[in-house]
């Protein structure tokens, strides 16, 4: 019996872990209050020892290269500063920092996942409104393109910098091609031409090769249906015109051109099959480069193209972008705008140039630096900067959301479960339902 | 007369300081069920009426969480898969592990060696299990869907990407997982079943079916009660195998109340909404298991 009223309660015991971490953050700021107290008393003798907590995912695997080099650098320029650490492996990261945030875990700063994680983030008061800083620091926001504009202002007021940026371009392996007789792909072509090539790769060359891919999961394929019209605005833009998109991929998996979604996924297959040589092309984000670069023995060479587009807009590309974030409840704002603007400023651009990843922050020195590090030939260098963007729209509360919901109907039509029509019709219905809840 | 006086006081000092250690050594259970599940539910069930979300906001709405839930279609489809869900895996589960147990008892020959392969599904991980399914249920190259082919069915159905069949093969899943447990529970009710009610049952001239359907199933009751209980309840909150295998995917073909509440509460940071969902998980559990406890009452007396 006590048994049976305990598993009852267990029910709901994984809502309430919030609860208890709550409790808890009482006692964290204390603990926090009397720190800060004591380095009041240091600073008099102008030796004040801080440690900044940093949130971020899969340290584990990219600290030595990316992240490291930059915060040794930065605890190096400021040696009464020091960086912890607070990893998890990506799957987890969101939950994850929702806990800690939530909880009350003095994080000072912390990653966004992507771009469509911020405004969740912002929108629940996680993060630290920079721009009184910015002004009274006079920052000079102007190396940071658009990303900041798109993804990182809110209300009129930037809540995070981008550390890095992400254009989205065709990877493609040139010993396919070369095998096929078949030309590369161009930096100018439609989703329609790169439908045609794949055809023809997948037609020209042995079995078990499929001339397009994506990353078989859903958010690595829904950027394509918001480029199907200029100025796309997922919250209030008329659905119709993804439509274009998927007939499109529903046409490459009848084809035979890329392998269906569902097959895919039930292998769980990603972006390792494009190393294994079993995909010809692969639309994916230019962190892609980093990953390619650190594979030994590929045994092929490859290259890459500039995003392509949908017939009748214009010569857009996806971007993403990498916010890095001031938590809002940081002790040491001073410190942790010092990192901020180091990190995703020039200094750790530069570093961060020379990890074949496309920092936030460019200008020439930058530029150089990335390109230099790169180890391409000089078209798919190319093809990687000047990019015209586009994302996903304005962001605001229930955006992720919207685009969550999108992407699971857009599942069901790449399974077969639905029509393209219909998807519209359904993806519609639910973003209505999401933008009234929110009201 | 005053010997056995004190003698009394004697014994009920030794019982009070008795009394006392018991409860010292239950402390330690009270204070972590106290601080990890009392406290945690009662602030779920406040936040439930709140609109918190996790950090900033938190204003008392009153029932509007509840009322908004039903206009939620995400909410009414999970709602609606857990109760199919939960219809179809339990009674197959408690039906099969009876049978199963019950050809146990009666000696066949291996009768061990059945029994480790049928409990060998509810010893394994429940996330390696899945992954193994997830390969099984592949629709072009699984293994399932080959056979199928080879005997004949031209158009096997492709199982966790069809919308119509990805909740089933999900519960044939964890049907055939469920089975090894109850079963335990069962082969230990049967031992305790006595030998005579089967003997008197042999001399009236029962056959096996009757002395099953008269002798064992009657005698099994509490233990049928307890079985049934505790599947129901796993059924309820079933998460693992949902959000290994399909994430509630395709579109939201399989997402189950324990996925939105997950998901509303950790993704989309809408705690009080989501301890609202949790709210009506409990409800529905303590609605079905009070039900239960009646009916048991009923048959008793």
């Amino acid at each position: 019996m006590k048994k049976k009223v305990l598993y009852l309660l267990l029910s709901t015991v994984m809502v309430t872990m919030a609860a208890c971490g709550g409790s808890s953050s009482d006692e964290g700021t204390t603990d926090d209050k009397s720190s800060n107290e004591s380095s009041l008393d240091a600073e008099a003798s102008n030796d004040e020892q801080v440690t900044l907590r940093l949130a971020l995912w899969d340290y584990e695997v990219d600290g030595p290269t990316t992240y490291d080099p930059i915060i040794e650098a930065f605890e190096k320029a400021n040696p009464n500063i020091s960086i912890e650490v607070v990893g998890s492996p990506s799957a987890d990261y969101e939950t994850k920092l929702t806990t800690m945030l939530s909880g009350g875990d003095n994080v000072d700063l912390f990653f966004a996942k992507s771009n469509t994680a911020l405004p969740g983030l912002q929108s629940k008061g996680f993060c630290m409104d920079l721009t009184p800083l910015f002004e009274q620091n006079e920052y000079d926001l102007s190396n940071y393109g658009t990303v900041i504009d798109q993804h990182m202002t809110f209300g009129g007021d930037v809540y995070a910098l981008p550390f890095r940026t992400n254009d989205w371009v065709l990877f493609y392996n040139k010993d396919i091609f070369d095998a096929a007789g078949v030309n590369y792909p161009s930096d100018d072509m439609t989703w329609e031409e790169v439908g045609e090539l794949a055809k023809e790769i997948t037609e020209k060359t042995e079995e078990g090769i499929y001339g397009f891919s994506f990353f078989p999961k859903t958010g690595f394929i829904f950027p394509v249906l918001a480029g199907t019209e200029d100025g796309f605005d997922i919250t209030t833009s008329d659905l119709s015109c993804m439509t274009k998109a998927l007939d499109w991929i529903l046409d490459m998996q009848e084809s035979g051109a890329m392998e269906e979604y569902a097959e895919s996924v039930s292998m769980s297959k990603d972006q390792t099959y494009f190393f294994k040589g079993e995909w010809a092309m692969i639309y994916d984000g230019s962190w892609f480069v980093q990953n390619m670069n650190n594979q030994e023995d590929l045994g092929f060479e490859w290259g890459i193209a500039k995003s392509p587009y949908w017939e009748g807009t214009q010569k857009n590309g996806f971007v993403t972008s990498t916010p890095l974030c001031i938590s809002a409840t940081t002790e040491h704002t001073d410190e942790a705008y010092k990192f901020l603007t180091f990190v995703c400023g020039e200094e750790g651009a530069s570093i961060l140039a020379k990890t074949n990843l496309v920092p936030g922050f460019m200008d020439d020195t930058v530029l150089e630096a990335y390109k230099e590090n790169l180890n391409l030939d000089e078209s798919s260098i190319a093809a990687l900067v000047d990019n015209v963007t586009y994302s996903f729209g304005k962001p605001n509360t229930v955006f992720s959301q919207i685009i969550s919901a999108g992407q699971k109907e857009m599942e069901l039509v790449l399974t077969g479960n639905e029509t393209p029509e219909e998807f519209v019709e359904n993806f519609e219905a639910q973003r209505a339902e999401l933008i009234e809840s929110a009201e | 007369m005053s010997k056995t006086n004190t003698k009394k006081k004697k014994s009920a000092a030794i019982i009070r300081r008795n009394r006392r250690k018991a409860y010292l050594f239950l402390m330690p259970n009270f204070i972590g069920f106290i601080v990890f599940t009392l406290i945690p539910v009662a602030m779920a069930l406040f936040y439930s009426f709140t609109n918190y979300d996790g950090n900033r906001r938190m204003d008392f709405l009153g029932l509007s969480n509840f009322l908004k839930l039903f206009h939620d279609s995400s909410f009414t489809i999970s709602l609606r898969n857990t109760i199919v869900y939960t219809i179809g895996t339990v009674p197959l589960i408690i039906l099969f592990s009876l049978l199963v147990s019950v050809l146990m008892n009666n000696g066949i020959k291996g009768a061990s060696v059945y029994r480790a392969i049928m409990l060998f599904p509810h010893i394994a991980s429940i996330v390696a299990v899945t992954v193994v399914w997830q390969f099984l249920y592949n629709a072009k190259s699984g293994p399932i869907n080959q056979i199928l082919r080879s005997i004949g069915v031209s158009n096997p159905p492709s199982w966790l990407s069809d919308e119509k069949t990805a909740l089933i093969a999900v519960m044939i899943m964890i049907v055939w997982k469920g089975i090894g447990y109850y079963m335990i529970i069962y082969l230990a009710g049967l031992k305790g079943i006595p030998a005579d009610q089967y003997e008197a049952a042999t001399m009236d001239g029962a056959n096996t079916w009757e002395k099953l359907i008269y002798v064992t199933v009657p005698n099994l009751r509490p233990v049928t009660f307890y079985a049934t209980i505790m599947c129901i309840i796993n059924s309820f909150q079933v998460f693992t195998p949902i959000y290994v295998m399909t994430k509630g995917g395709p579109g939201r073909a399989t997402s189950v109340l324990v996925l939105k509440i997950y998901e509303d509460a950790f993704v989309n940071y809408k705690f009080g909404y989501a301890s609202a969902e949790a709210m009506i998980l409990f409800l529905l559990i303590l609605i079905v298991t009070l039900i239960q406890f009646y009916h048991n009452k009923k048959l008793e007396a």
